[in-house]
């Protein structure tokens, strides 16, 4: 019987057929396409495609033939809206609105925006044209040169130039500098995933390269690796972590190589143990025995036993860098970037609490069921794997 | 006994030796950073000479070495050094600011250690169905609830909506007008929010790791056993799994504890608390490098304690672990 229901692993190749697809698109169609969303799609595809290229690792993926639940619904739905945002998101994150007419709109507020030409209005330099009551028809009001004026219709015909306006919808409000903050939590995603996915990677690495040193047959390596990693183990984290990032600066890159830095022990740990554990066991040993080569006895036996738990631990690794990475925008400690992610949304939204609880409410709630959905993914996978956990 | 004080010294040593590499990682630290910290102290109507004095009286231009070994030194013998910020001694400005965290973490730790666990006692023993599941799906959801939108929801509902707590600060205003029964009702109120808010994340910790245990323990063959010779279930509880479960609950009540003690950041600065994270992130912000120096070794000192005294008491109980460290 064939099931007829979307599989993870189908739904992941879809992805990487779609997403080169898709960044062409968004190169070829968005108008207000910049340098910076450039940066940040590369960077998102090149992680997601070390985690497709780790999946593919795995020979037998029988859990990617899992039907699709609610949990991997939302993390691909809150995927596709991070890679997709220029064409999901109807604003740039970081345009921001009149102050004084757009500032902390509460949800779907409508306004009307005068679209203005800097080289067509230069005598007469219009901020913007607001008001939802207002009819274009009737009058408007300018604000020109910080006074507030009253113009008929037929002014509008401004020294020969037509002054256009716009509606603007916005849905889930503005936030305190007048920018949507739709379009800011749909490109916050972007910057949640990419600092969690790539300090997962960057930890990774490192925990790769102490497992490996401490496999050399010496007995000191292994002792001197474990002495590090016990250190690390014994400096509070968050502190060290702003410790780093204050003197280092805090640049988007500086951050995700902080967090890997600290917090490697884990999956050092479970490299170290499973990889030698798995050495010593008989089957391994009798092939060695038998003459099969290295490198087959690795990618065949080896990759495939210890990368069930690997995969776990990444999973909650990354849940645990997006937290951290919003406590540290919350702590106003976070990568500085030209738009804010979650955390740096959500710290600007506790200056707010009383009267603007949208700016808490949808960025905390993304943020809650991102990790909620990889912490639910993490202990699925792991009564997958793990046969004596199951009831 | 013997083993135990040969383990002890054995393990104290190894910790000492984890300090030592702590402290030198943050003198390597402290010398990689750019910025120079005289630089505060000198301001530009400052003749050159004076400048260079002032400029000499850091040791910033010896040798390294001699920089690392003045260091140590001054470690050892306990003398931190004066704060920048607070023209104080760091030793009394952390004795200020530490008993706070101190008995603050303590009563969450308690708070933490007993509901967690008895929660996960309590769903252990009822019988699979919703309410099992439900109770799982709760933890999981305090689990992934970030500390801080635990403390935004709860200043939200009971301080903004209903205005039955304050939100933030140890006491308000007119506090010393109050005789000492008033005293310790305005602190005691003043300190729910933040203590609920510290100790949530925990005792879904401590549920989660006795639940997991406890079910993986029922797995086992010698329980399996133990049922089918009859022996009443309440006594395999008492006597099979609860004494089996200890050391693992006792290490992961080390780092709970050992991370309570360094200061709850978030939760001290969501509610304005003086305790060591404040002096902390002042310290890191306004470049205080004695105050740093300081605070990270309390830090670390307390996490290297704790799991000190976790695995000796972990080797108290456990007479197998005794076996494996001295093979």
């Amino acid at each position: 019987m064939k099931n007829r229901n979307l599989e993870i692993g189908q739904f992941i190749i879809l992805a990487c057929i779609l997403m080169p697809v898709l960044f062409l698109l968004n190169l070829l169609f968005i108008g207000y396409f910049n340098k910076v969303s450039l940066e940040t799609t590369a960077l998102l595809i090149l992680n997601l495609s070390i985690i497709v290229a780790v999946f593919l690792l795995k020979r037998k993926n029988h859990f990617l033939k899992k039907n699709i639940n609610a949990a991997s619904f939302i993390i691909g739905g809150i995927i596709i809206a991070a890679l997709f945002a220029p064409l999901i998101a109807p604003f740039a994150p970081d345009e921001s609105f009149n102050k004084g007419e757009c500032r902390l709109l509460p949800p779907f507020a409508k306004k009307i925006i005068l679209l203005q030409k800097e080289n067509q209005i230069k005598d007469n330099f219009f901020e913007a044209v607001i008001g939802d009551s207002v009819k274009i028809t009737d009058k408007v009001l300018l604000y020109k040169k910080g006074k507030i004026a009253e113009f008929e219709k037929d002014q509008f015909q401004f020294s020969g130039t037509e002054i256009k306006t716009k509606n603007v919808f916005f849905i889930i409000g503005t936030d305190e500098m007048g920018r949507d903050l739709y379009s800011e939590v749909i490109y916050g995603a972007r910057l949640s995933l990419i600092v969690g996915i790539s300090s997962a990677i960057v930890s990774f690495l490192i925990a790769l390269f102490f497992s490996f040193i401490s496999m050399f047959p010496y007995r000191i390596f292994d002792m001197v690796s474990n002495r590090i990693s016990e250190m690390f183990l014994a400096a509070p984290s968050l502190f060290i972590i702003i410790f780093a990032i204050s003197f280092f600066g805090n640049s988007l890159f500086s951050v995700i190589l902080v967090l890997g830095i600290t917090s490697w022990m884990s999956l050092y740990k479970i490299l170290n143990v499973e990889i030698k554990r798995t050495i010593n066991k008989n089957f391994i040993i009798s092939s060695f025995k038998l003459g099969i080569s290295k490198n087959k006895i690795f990618f065949n036996e080896i990759i495939p036993l210890i990368l069930p738990s690997i995969i776990v631990n990444l999973i909650f690794q990354i849940a645990n860098f997006i937290i951290v990475e919003a406590s540290l925008s919350f702590l106003g400690l976070g990568p500085k970037f030209d738009y804010p992610s979650w955390g740096g949304i959500l710290n600007s939204g506790i200056s707010y609490l009383s009267n603007a609880w949208w700016l808490l409410l949808f960025p905390g709630t993304l943020l809650f069921l991102t990790i909620i959905t990889l912490n639910a993914a993490g202990v699925k996978i792991e009564r997958n794997l793990n046969p004596l956990l199951n009831d | 006994m013997k083993k135990i004080v040969c383990l002890f010294i054995r393990k104290f040593f190894s910790y000492l030796l984890t300090l030592f590499l702590l402290v030198s990682a943050i003198f390597i630290l402290l010398r990689l950073t750019p910025g120079d910290p005289a630089a505060k102290y000198i301001s530009p109507e400052l003749n050159s000479e004076l400048a260079g004095k002032v400029r000499d009286s850091f040791h910033l231009n010896d040798s390294v070495i001699t920089q690392y070994a003045a260091f140590l030194k001054n470690i050892i013998t306990g003398n931190l050094g004066v704060s920048y910020e607070y023209h104080r001694p760091v030793i009394n400005v952390i004795s200020d600011f530490l008993p706070f965290t101190v008995i603050f973490a303590l009563i969450s730790f308690t708070l933490q250690f007993i509901l967690g666990i008895n929660w996960a006692l309590f769903t252990v023993k009822m019988k699979k169905g919703v309410f099992k599941k439900l109770n799982d799906v709760a933890a999981l959801a305090v689990y992934s609830l970030p500390v801080f939108l635990i403390g935004i929801f709860l200043i939200y509902i009971f301080s903004l909506t209903f205005d039955l707590l304050p939100s933030g600060d140890l006491y308000s205003t007119g506090f010393d007008s109050k005789n000492l029964g008033g005293k310790i009702i305005e602190i005691c109120i003043h300190s729910i929010l933040p203590l609920v808010t510290l100790s949530l994340p925990g005792i879904v910790i401590f549920y989660r790791y006795t639940k997991e245990n406890i079910e993986g323990l029922r797995q086992k063959n010698f329980i399996c056993y133990l049922i089918s010779n009859g022996v009443p279930e309440k006594e395999i509880f008492n006597k099979h799994i609860l004494p089996n479960i200890l050391p693992q609950l006792i290490s992961v009540s080390t780092v709970e504890l050992s991370l309570l003690l360094s200061g709850a950041l978030i939760t001290e600065r969501l509610f304005n608390l003086p305790g060591m994270a404040r002096i902390t992130v002042l310290a890191i912000e306004q470049r205080d490098y004695p105050l740093i120096v300081g605070t990270t070794l309390v830090a670390g000192v307390f996490v290297l304690v704790c799991s000190l005294a976790g695995e000796i008491i972990r080797g108290l109980i456990d007479k197998r672990l005794m076996r494996e460290v001295f093979s």
